[in-house]
């Protein structure tokens, strides 16, 4: 009982500290040397705007004329608001110019001589780094949070938690879509986003995509709607990038890393469309070192929603995802589905249905303490991999109707996504909503990298088998083989190191083996359970019908296995192939 | 304050419960125990959108014929069923009796732009045309899709002059790189090349990946009689191409990229087999018009 009454009294605590606003003041469209403060009051205000580098000196003043005051659409004024906004509301636009890069300053809002917001060290902004500059960014990826309850809240304050613990201060904010269910009204943005956000917003920008329950209210064609005046998104490349001319679609720059977001709802989704001509002409432009795209609709999903059934979800794989790897894409996060799905290193994955054989570069977990890092070469290479991160997990119920194929991860727990890039990596962890890191892997990118997609990769458990974990799915030896290449055959053989020269190089038939061990299968090390793994049949099998195609009938034919202990401090590793025909 | 008269307090400044539905067909079976109690044009044309996300069309048009019985003005379900059936015979009729309805001018705006769209769907490029002409005249204000459909219509009919006068004024009053882009592509249709050419070097100088650019500065070269600098612009291009286009499942506006190169430099049979791969994909024609003039 003491319990609760300390969380009301809290609650009203806060409630009387932005009484004075409408809706409290939050940041919006930053670059190096200007940002946003965006604020409503119910009712007629003198808006000022003061700001400087510290709390204690706000020494400078946002001219009259860079304060946009925006009405409901009743009444005469500029760039009216969407009709469901409260008649009285008054939404002020101050725009801050001239500012230093990479420099925390602090504000404060006043209507006339009265100051509105509390003089807070939570209060303040910082600039972004001048495009290009080797500046780390750590940042925060949301989807699909727009109840209003107790687990969208749990979500945010997990991070806020986290961070705090960690001594880390976010960057900037993207939220996939689904911030105000569940028509993105002006009231549900008030409730469902504003209120939520409120001491995360008020120093961090949200940059957003729309999601669907959005585009009841809000459309993308126009740039109207409760979306478009809670957001104030680049039309004219302000922040990096290309001009794209809508807000429905645009992107910026931070530092290394290019952001790209795109309105999967209601515009154009096909290759002539206007969005995706923008997308193209902006890839070929940008010179950044990392990519990173955001929008609602997920290109692969067996969540709530079926990427391979929702037309949506079609259109935004087979359309966007080749004009997007083409341009060298690294990490794609969308929402819409309400699960946390993360995909393998992948590329061309296009088809419908979506499948595994020949997409998938490299089926390791990304994770630097399991398989390590996914490697790609510096800068931006097309066709080098993608991952692609569904966090449709942010608040609302969570659900699963499947497996997709390409997927590494898939949980349901709700949580965001951290993300940092420094230096040649990029770092993502899935934090739950108990603050627990559920999920890590990593994008290193370094020299040149070429892959090959795998024949036969790693295949995530069936939903089937993930319910019930006490029968794994496992394919069967075929009984009526010939073995090609029998246990205990003679090998040449490289343990403990990487192959000499590039990093595929080995896997060419001509490589020269002459300097590599010769010796009888199995090779391995520790506890020498050979014996063991023979007298319980325990081997894999994995079918390789994919491969006969490359065989050759005349000359040599050779075939190369890699192995990977699942970790350094593993006691033992046993490889002991054969190669079996099925007749 | 006893426990009881607290939680009162408490419950009534929870949020309401939330609709935010977990799948689509769990959204379909929802509306259709709505609609079983009472049917709504409204109902039914939210009913509808959940089919189409299923790609149902059927089902879609079923439930968009239902809510315009049910409110025959229902606008978004009107202009739902004009884009669910595109270039039936039926939808340019249905167009032109949401215009003759339409009240608002941003609807006469809409119901205008949805004939021409329709007509253009149908190869009716005539009243296309003439309808993007009247939204010319009478909306001003119009949004650039129709400036960048009226272009297209008029880059097909072999006006590429005009088609280069309404992209630059568009581009007067609005920001996109697309508009911008395009009036580039109709002025060199056009043989216009003066005032484009700086920003094809400019592009050139800042893009990361040039071959679009190069392509471009190759059909100036071309208008100004410089075929050698278009020959070795063009080859430039391929070789840029070729380490951009994933073999097995490539990005078709690269191939059509491509095609145009080759198309350009005299491989015509090279050229068709890229067009024919574009033919044969989902691709709408405008992605490779110019490969399509081209090769006539």
């Amino acid at each position: 009982m003491r319990l609760l009454i300390l969380l009301l009294l809290t609650s009203l605590s806060a409630a009387a500290e932005n009484s004075a606003f409408a809706r409290a003041p939050y940041l919006q469209m930053a670059n190096h040397e200007s940002i946003h403060i965006v604020w409503r009051t119910s009712g007629e205000s003198t808006p000022r705007v003061r700001y400087g580098k510290s709390t204690d000196t706000l020494d400078s003043e946002v001219p009259a004329g860079q304060i946009l005051t925006r009405l409901h659409p009743s009444v005469e004024g500029p760039a009216p608001l969407f009709k469901d906004a409260p008649v009285e509301t008054h939404q002020f636009e101050a725009q801050i110019t001239g500012l230093t890069p990479s420099t925390t300053y602090y504000y404060a809002v006043y209507d006339g001589e009265t100051r509105l917001t509390a003089a807070q060290e939570s209060y303040r902004f910082k600039t972004n780094p001048v495009p290009g500059t080797d500046t780390p960014v750590y940042f925060w990826v949301v989807g699909d949070s727009g109840t209003g309850g107790k687990d969208q809240a749990g979500v945010h304050t997990a991070m806020v938690n986290h961070n705090a613990t960690h001594g880390k201060e976010l960057d900037l904010y993207l939220h996939v879509g689904d911030m105000a269910y569940g028509s993105g009204t002006n009231e549900e943005f008030d409730d469902r986003f504003f209120a939520m956000y409120e001491p995360t917003i008020r120093n961090t920008v949200c940059w957003a995509s729309m999601g669907n329950h959005e585009g009841r209210t809000s459309k993308g064609a126009s740039g109207e709607g409760p979306f478009y005046d809670a957001y104030i998104c680049p039309t004219n490349a302000e922040a990096g990038g290309l001009a794209s001319g809508k807000e429905a679609f645009y992107s910026f720059d931070y530092g290394r890393v290019h952001f790209i977001c795109l309105d999967s709802h209601d515009l154009d989704r096909s290759p002539s469309g206007e969005m995706a001509q923008w997308l193209k002409a902006d890839l070929e432009k940008t010179k950044a070192d990392f990519l990173v795209a955001f929008f609602h609709h997920p290109p692969y999903t067996k969540g709530s929603h079926d990427s391979d059934k929702e037309g949506q979800l079609i259109e935004m794989r087979e359309h966007i995802m080749p004009i997007l790897e083409s341009g060298g894409v690294d990490i794609v996060f969308t929402g819409h589905s309400h699960i946390y799905e993360r995909s393998m290193l992948i590329d061309g994955a296009y088809h419908t249905p979506t499948i595994a054989d020949g997409v998938i570069l490299d089926d390791g977990d990304g994770d630097p303490k399991g398989d390590g890092p996914y490697r790609k070469s510096a800068g931006l290479t097309p066709n080098n991999g993608v991952v692609q991160v569904v966090t449709g997990h942010g608040g609302t119920a969570l659900s699963r109707s499947g497996t997709s194929p390409v997927m590494k991860r898939i949980i349901l727990e709700h949580g965001s996504c951290l993300i940092s890039v420094s230096g040649d990596t990029l770092t993502a962890q899935m934090l739950n909503i108990d603050a627990k890191i559920s999920d890590t892997f990593a994008i290193t990118k370094k020299g040149e990298v070429k892959h090959t997609p795998l024949l036969n990769p790693w295949q995530p458990e069936s939903l089937k088998t993930a319910n019930n974990p006490a029968s794994p799915k496992k394919p069967a030896v075929p009984k009526d083989s010939l073995a090609l290449i029998p246990k205990s055959a003679k090998w040449s053989y490289l343990g403990g190191s990487h192959p000499a020269g590039e990093p595929n190089a080995w896997t060419s038939p001509n490589y020269d083996i002459s300097s590599w061990s010769t010796g009888t299968a199995g090779f391995g090390f520790g506890d020498n359970d050979f014996t063991l793994h023979e007298a319980q049949g325990n081997f894999d099998y994995f079918p390789l019908d994919a491969a006969a195609k490359f065989l050759k009938t005349e000359g040599k034919n050779v075939i190369a296995i890699e192995g990977h202990n699942a970790n350094l401090k593993s006691s033992d590793f046993t490889l002991h192939p054969a190669l079996l025909l099925k007749k | 304050m006893s426990a009881s008269r607290f939680f009162a307090i408490v419950l009534a400044v929870l949020p309401a419960p939330t609709f935010a539905h977990h799948d689509v067909n769990a959204a379909i079976k929802e509306l259709a125990q709505k609609i079983a109690a009472g049917a709504t044009a409204e109902l039914h044309y939210e009913r509808a959108i959940e089919y189409r996300a299923l790609r149902n069309t059927k089902s879609a048009e079923g439930d968009l014929r239902a809510a315009l019985a049910l409110q025959p003005g229902h606008r978004e379900s009107l202009t739902a069923l004009i884009q669910l059936l595109r270039d039936t015979p039926e939808t340019l009729e249905l167009a032109k009796s949401y215009l003759a309805n339409a009240q608002e001018p941003k609807h006469q705006l809409e119901a205008r732009f949805l004939i021409a769209q329709v007509a253009s769907w149908s190869d009716d490029d005539d009243t296309a045309l003439l309808t993007c002409d009247e939204i010319q005249k009478l909306h001003p204000d119009h949004p650039t899709d129709l400036d960048l459909l009226h272009a297209r219509l008029l880059l097909q009919s072999g006006n590429p002059a005009k088609a280069a006068d309404v992209l630059n004024t568009a581009r007067q009053k609005h920001q996109g790189i697309v508009l911008r882009n395009a009036w580039i592509d109709a002025s060199l249709s056009a043989s216009q090349t003066t005032e484009v050419l700086p920003l094809i070097e400019q592009e050139l100088a800042e893009s990361r990946f040039r071959a679009s650019w190069l392509i471009r500065r190759a059909r100036a070269s071309l208008v100004t009689n410089d075929p050698d600098k278009a020959r070795t612009d063009l080859h430039a291009a391929l070789t840029e191409l070729n380490t951009r286009i994933q073999p097995d499942r490539p990005d078709l506006t690269l191939i059509a990229d491509r095609g145009l190169s080759l198309a350009l430099l005299g491989s015509k049979d090279l050229a068709l087999q890229d067009l024919t791969t574009l033919q044969k994909s989902t691709l709408s024609k405008s992605t490779y018009a110019i490969l399509e003039a081209e090769l006539k």
